[in-house]
């Protein structure tokens, strides 16, 4: 399967199984819920290390990945709050608004190199920052706030994403989706 | 106009100090030192320490923040960054050192001098008045030709002294300076200390001016590599330009652009990309290969 020897995928099984059944287990016996803030961050960062990861493959260190992730976070939450999107709609949105502000900034800046592009790219966090705050429609310093849970998704009448306001336990569903992104991720970078 | 030029006469001097050991740093080890700004800070705190909390003497102080930072530049080259530039062919990983470094600090900042920003008392009271045409407080215009005093010495230091031939030397080729009997990590470490030591002589001399805090560190690292930057990586003179320019242009965009709120540095950013794609290696900056 995939060219994976058995002790290989073994381990993917032992992995998968930890985190989606041996984690909420440990969790729910242990009552610590706050843990499952701290691992959908540890996924979360993980899918963003990976374009990290792959800046570095094309021989550049990116050291402003915070701030494709604060443009991501900001288009998502204003098409939810201000457009009335659904979540589900404005991720894939805000990834593909990222890729094209990283278009038009790295083909002037991917002219650079070595540590001449790891220090543009700390200032544009500094620059995205910067916009972030003086743009009127990103709400300055005051930022978005009171954004929406998910909302579900069915097509035909089948449910395929539960409606995360209507579920008690919206830890856990969030931890679910960044795991499942990530692994999503991890799967298309391996089998590549 | 004058008010503009004077501000940034005085804002030029101080970044240009800031740049200058962040491009030594560069230029002797090809170290890209993210905690330059966490050395700055520190030199701020211990000259707070002495002049502001226990009274000691301004000069004394400031000598006290220049001891501190270089021997603590001293150590983490010899313990932290000489051992993995001799085990690592790649540069990321002195970079990675550094941020580490960066945040290392800070922690430490916060453990030993605490959380809140920090001021000292005047050193010279006064505000100088020119038909209100130009103000300046006194202590600016002292805290202004120190900082232009500290370059003169520090480019005499690189310009007549051994330690300095022995520093450029390195700075051109390592490996020629080593066969002419430079010791290599010996300057390194005097490098490293030397710019550490700028870091905190200019965060002491400030300190009687914008006081200090403890996040102040990672936006002085940035301005410093936006100087850097502008002037040439590992180019003195380069830094020099850099802060100036910086310097001028922050006084400047302050001046004109503050009815449309608080938008300077996102020009100055953006000027500086469009700058940085046109011209990579910076004013001074060799192109390379």
């Amino acid at each position: 399967m995939l060219g994976f020897n058995s002790k290989q995928l073994m381990g993917v099984g032992i992995f998968l199984f930890m985190i989606f059944i041996g984690v909420p287990l440990a969790i729910g016996v242990t009552g610590r819920w706050d843990f499952y803030f701290t691992l959908t961050s540890v996924a979360l960062l993980a899918i963003a290390s990976a374009g990290v990861w792959l800046t570095f493959y094309i021989g550049r260190i990116n050291i402003g990945q915070g701030a494709f992730a604060l443009i991501g976070a900001y288009v998502s939450a204003i098409l939810v709050v201000k457009a009335d999107w659904s979540f589900w709609i404005s991720l894939p949105a805000a990834g593909l608004f990222a890729a094209l502000v990283a278009i038009l900034i790295g083909l002037p800046i991917l002219r650079l190199r070595g540590v001449y592009f790891a220090m543009i790219t700390l200032v544009l966090t500094q620059v995205v920052t910067l916009t972030a705050l003086a743009l009127p429609i990103t709400n300055g310093a005051r930022g978005i706030s009171n954004i929406p849970l998910p909302s579900g998704i069915s097509v035909f009448g089948i449910p395929i994403l539960p409606d995360f306001a209507a579920m008690e336990n919206t830890k856990l569903a969030f931890y679910y989706t960044a795991c499942i992104i990530m692994l999503q991720l991890m799967r298309r970078s391996i089998v590549w | 106009m004058e008010q503009i030029l004077a501000n940034g006469v005085y804002l030029g001097s101080q970044y240009a100090m800031i740049a200058l050991g962040l491009t030594l740093i560069f230029a002797l080890m090809n170290v890209l030192n993210f905690a330059h700004g966490q050395m700055y800070v520190i030199g701020g705190f211990v000259t707070y320490t002495f002049y502001g909390h226990w009274g000691v003497p301004f000069v004394l102080a400031l000598v006290m923040s220049c001891v501190t930072l270089a021997i603590l530049g001293a150590l983490i080259e010899r313990y932290l960054f000489a051992p993995v530039i001799k085990g690592s062919s790649r540069e990321e990983s002195t970079m990675l050192l550094a941020a580490g470094i960066a945040f290392f600090l800070d922690a430490v900042i916060l453990l030993v001098f605490g959380e809140k920003q920090r001021g000292v008392p005047k050193i010279v009271e006064g505000v100088f008045n020119w038909d209100f045409r130009l103000i300046m407080p006194y202590d600016r215009i002292l805290i202004c030709l120190l900082a232009i005093l500290s370059i003169v010495a520090f480019i005499a230091l690189m310009q007549y002294t051994k330690t300095g031939r022995a520093l450029r030397a390195l700075a051109q080729d390592r490996t020629a300076a080593q066969l002419m009997g430079v010791n290599v990590d010996r300057y390194s470490m005097i490098g490293f200390a030397l710019g550490a030591m700028l870091a905190g002589l200019v965060g002491g001399l400030l300190v009687t001016i914008t006081g200090v805090n403890l996040g102040m560190g990672g936006a002085t690292s940035i301005k410093a590599f936006m100087m850097v930057m502008i002037g040439g990586a590992g180019v003195i003179s380069g830094a020099i330009w850099g802060g100036i320019i910086l310097g001028f242009m922050e006084a400047i965009g302050l001046a004109l652009l503050y009815q449309y709120g608080d938008i300077t540095y996102l020009v100055i950013f953006v000027s500086l990309m469009i700058f940085l794609a046109v011209r990579p290696q910076g004013l001074m900056g060799k192109p390379w290969g």
